[in-house]
């Protein structure tokens, strides 16, 4: 069942390409914002790019869930897809799942240019990079799929989810700009593991909150 | 308990903002009944519906399907209950095929492609069956979800309104698949405003009013002028 959700996901946005589209040029518009804005050396600049980049991120994954549940309530299809007899916790791993792929698949398309045109270069721990990204993406998907689940039905819920969201998802954001910086400085895991696993806490958490809790929370 | 009693609703409890829709509402229905729900606007049958079908969680109450808690047991206990609302309940950016065959994947089983252009046919729905539904109009999109009750295996039909937005044709396809089912002796319950309708085909009309239900009369049983007397002086 599980796939068959995740499938529908993916099909919803393969014929929308509104999720991936408004995540893309979000991205790049900031990128060149920034690199209009921030008229700083570029060592400066090296220093603040993590936390440039994931709060970037986080705006990118504001806008893609919005889009995600705007499907969902157009023509108030979760209500279709709560009542079938499938268990919640799996809508919400769908979701959850398929939030991660659309955000992953935007980063790849912005974190190059994100690099090169702000001049930050490409760190020597690059794989290490992606581990970190994607781990990012999996908590701040994690937390925002839960806290858009309850915002959804609410009359606002394009403001609400952003004021929901940003707290919550504040000290994984901190962890992983902790985290990216100590990849851009070429400092050892050891030093760093502190906020990797307070990443994987996070996720793990908010992944298992969201299978227990979507249920309750999904409710009228 | 009735014979062959498919849902039973016991001290159900529904409020709004705290404005009490449903007070230990009670209804009990047997397998083979065609209810019609009717009653004013805001009165509650809606909210009836989408709480049947776990959209919406009730203050207290117990309610009971095949026997089986709908309220505190597993998802799988909805297993059969279909609900068809107001809205379409499809996703907009994809064509009807694409729709019909998720959404019955998801309810029941996997249906094919001809399967879902066999029960399209069905419902008077043979062009624009691959562009995305989003461009549909009303009628077109009250038919899409009949068909969609046509592919998906339900015990119990929840239809809230199911000739809004449907011209003639439409309508006529409608009461057709609707009589078959009758036919076939299987369960559905709609909201409906037309009461000579609903006496003439169903066979049993509930009424609400005031969060219970204010009559329950069976066609067969009672005389059409004094029922229908009775819930024009309700609705006014």
């Amino acid at each position: 069942m599980f796939l068959r959700l995740l499938k529908k996901d993916l099909l919803v946005e393969f014929r929308s390409r509104e999720v991936s589209a408004s995540m893309l040029t979000f991205g790049l518009a900031v990128i060149m914002i920034f690199s209009f804005s921030i008229n700083i050396s570029p060592d400066l600049f090296r220093r603040f790019a993590p936390g440039l980049y994931w709060i970037m991120v986080l705006f990118i994954a504001v806008l893609g869930l919005h889009r995600m549940f705007s499907h969902e309530k157009e023509f108030d299809t979760f209500s279709m897809i709560i009542s079938a007899p499938v268990e919640r916790g799996l809508i919400f791993l769908a979701k959850w799942v398929s939030g991660v792929l659309f955000l992953t698949v935007a980063e790849i398309l912005i974190t190059l240019p994100f690099l090169l045109f702000l001049q930050v270069g490409i760190p020597e721990q690059w794989v290490i990079l992606i581990v970190i990204i994607l781990l990012g993406n999996i908590g701040i998907m994690a937390i925002g799929s839960l806290v858009s689940g309850l915002a959804m039905r609410a009359k606002m819920s394009e403001v609400l989810l952003p004021i929901l969201l940003f707290p919550l998802v504040s000290p994984q954001i901190i962890a992983t700009v902790q985290a990216t910086t100590a990849v851009f400085d070429g400092k050892p895991l050891a030093s760093w593991q502190l906020w990797l696993n307070l990443m994987i806490t996070f996720a793990l958490v908010f992944g298992l909150a969201g299978y227990l809790f979507f249920e309750h929370i999904t409710e009228e | 308990m009735i014979a062959s009693e498919l849902l039973s609703v016991t001290d159900l409890d529904k409020s709004f903002y705290h404005r009490p829709i449903l007070k230990d509402f009670n209804l009990q229905i047997a397998g083979g009944e065609i209810v019609a729900v009717m009653g004013r606007n805001g009165v509650g049958k809606s909210t009836l519906f989408r709480v049947l079908a776990r959209i919406s969680s009730p203050v207290n109450g117990e309610i009971t399907f095949q026997g089986r808690s709908i309220l505190k047991g597993p998802d799988s206990n909805r297993k059969g209950i279909l609900y068809l609302g107001h809205a379409p309940g499809m996703y907009p950016p994809l064509s009807a095929v694409e729709n019909l065959q998720l959404i019955s994947a998801i309810y029941t089983s996997p249906v094919s492609q001809s399967e879902v252009k066999s029960a399209l046919n069905r419902v008077g729905l043979t062009d624009q069956v691959n562009d995305p539904i989003k461009i549909y109009s009303q009628g077109m999109l009250q038919r899409l979800k009949l068909a969609l009750a046509i592919l998906v295996d339900w015990k119990l039909l929840l239809f809230d309104e199911p000739f809004t937005g449907l011209d003639a044709q439409g309508r006529k396809f409608t009461e057709m698949i609707l009589a078959d089912w009758k036919q076939a002796g299987r369960t559905v319950m709609l909201v409906t405003h037309d009461f000579e309708w609903s006496w003439n085909f169903c066979t049993r009309l509930v009424i609400l009013e005031s969060g219970i239900v204010q009559y329950d009369f069976s066609p067969s049983d009672n005389d059409f002028t004094d029922a229908e007397n009775q819930f024009r002086k309700l609705i006014g």
